[in-house]
């Protein structure tokens, strides 16, 4: 399998951990090109350094941030461009801080409909599901109430599909796509927290069953 | 905002308890009547209580639930070229001591160690099982490498988890402003201080282009 390791590897490798360019295909020789044994090889050896981080994207952005006044609430946000240059435009700094704002307000529990869990969605198929059946209507009907349902769900739960709280006839994610045209470059939303005072452990089983 | 809603005793029923109801209408947002009205033709089942009240249409789905009696405050930093942001959630028993200039110095203090110091855990707890197995297997292969006996093996193994620990657990991470005390010890000396339980409850570090 040796001769199987490609440059490319070697390079993910060394960008990673740093190391040399011989010690990196060494490390990938003796783990069959696995890029994660590799890394624990170099360390086991002695030769890279633990804690070397994650592989970084090559993204830009800024982190916008809200604090309500009474600090019982707040919002950390990571919003991405493509250059530099655009992530330190006034315009981008302030719509970081409007999402902040929203955030902040509208609640939501994630960012996009697959940061989902499967589980929670059939839960709540099977929650409207009992609740449209009890309306005696034909099923196709109910079908449609509990796939409406599903939607307000969303709606209310993930970010990008949340009407904006500054003009409710937009979403977020329709904010997001004319930053997109104004710019000229793609612009993620890639994370954010909320933290609101004693509700720590109220979010984590909300994700779990509810 | 403190949760002091206290409960109208209601001590008529026979099975259901005021604090049945309490906690219903906290998880739910429904009043009083219909909680009780719940939990009466549920048999006091909590989560049954739940899905009549959903199924009834007095619930919303997306109720907030369980209002738990902490207070506390969210402390930020950012740096100030805006690549870096850290969110914190530090709690003490009162409401008087979460307005504490001492307590929000304390707060802040501890943001700004979390932007230098990059923790990735709150406590020792919350580091999967699965990363402390493959830092484990790593420390005892460069151990073994060494061609040590095998109970020096296990000394160097448990030495070097713990500076794993130092590394990546915050409460673990010697301060940074003040390295011979841990940020756990910063803790128990505001405990001291401010005369009640102070908990750091979660986190958020966010460096542009990290996110995994």
């Amino acid at each position: 399998m040796t001769a199987a390791i490609k440059a490319q590897a070697v390079k993910a490798l060394r960008d990673i951990t740093g190391t040399g360019m011989m010690d990196s295909k060494r490390a990938l020789e003796a783990t069959e090109g696995d890029l994660e044994r590799a890394k624990d090889w170099l360390r086991q050896k002695g030769i890279a350094r633990a804690g070397a981080k994650a592989a970084r994207v090559a993204r830009e952005g800024t982190v916008g941030v809200y604090v309500h006044h009474d600090k019982q609430l707040g919002v950390l946000v990571e919003l991405n461009s493509e250059s530099d240059f655009v992530a330190r435009t006034e315009g981008f700094q302030h719509l970081a801080h409007e999402i902040a704002l929203h955030i902040a307000a509208a609640s939501p529990q994630y960012v996009r409909r697959d940061d989902v869990p499967a589980e929670l969605i059939d839960q709540k198929r099977v929650d409207f599901h009992r609740q449209a059946t009890l309306l005696n209507k034909p099923s196709q009907v109910v079908e449609k109430i509990v796939d409406g349902k599903l939607n307000q769900f969303f709606k209310r739960e993930v970010l990008l599909e949340q009407p904006w709280t500054k003009d409710d006839k937009r979403t977020v994610k329709d904010v997001l796509d004319e930053a997109v045209s104004g710019y000229g470059e793609n612009i993620t939303l890639t994370r954010f927290a909320r933290f609101r005072i004693g509700q720590s452990r109220v979010e984590e089983s909300d994700a779990g069953n509810s | 905002m403190p949760a002091t809603a206290s409960p109208t005793p209601e001590g008529g029923d026979k099975r259901i308890s005021a604090e049945q109801v309490k906690a219903l209408r906290e998880a739910t947002g429904a009043g009083m009547m219909d909680s009780k009205r719940a939990l009466e033709a549920t048999n006091g089942d909590f989560e049954k209580a739940k899905d009549w009240l959903r199924l009834k249409g007095i619930a919303k789905a997306g109720a907030k639930s369980t209002r738990t009696a902490r207070e506390g405050i969210i402390a930020t930093y950012v740096h100030h070229n805006h690549q870096l942001g850290v969110l914190l959630e530090i709690n003490s028993e009162s409401d008087f001591v979460a307005r504490n200039e001492e307590f929000k110095h304390l707060a802040h203090e501890i943001a700004v160690h979390i932007a230098a110091a990059e923790p990735r855990y709150l406590r020792r707890e919350d580091v999967p099982q699965g990363v402390l197995d493959r830092e484990r297997a790593i420390f005892e292969g460069q151990a073994s490498e060494q061609k040590k006996p095998a109970n020096v093996i296990e000394k160097i193994v448990q030495g070097k988890l713990n500076d794993f620990y130092k590394r990546e657990v915050l409460l673990d991470q010697p301060f940074a402003k003040d390295d011979k005390r841990t940020v756990d010890q910063l803790l128990k000396e505001a405990i001291a201080k401010l005369g009640e339980n102070i908990t750091i409850s979660r986190f958020a570090r966010f460096k542009v282009g990290e996110a995994s």
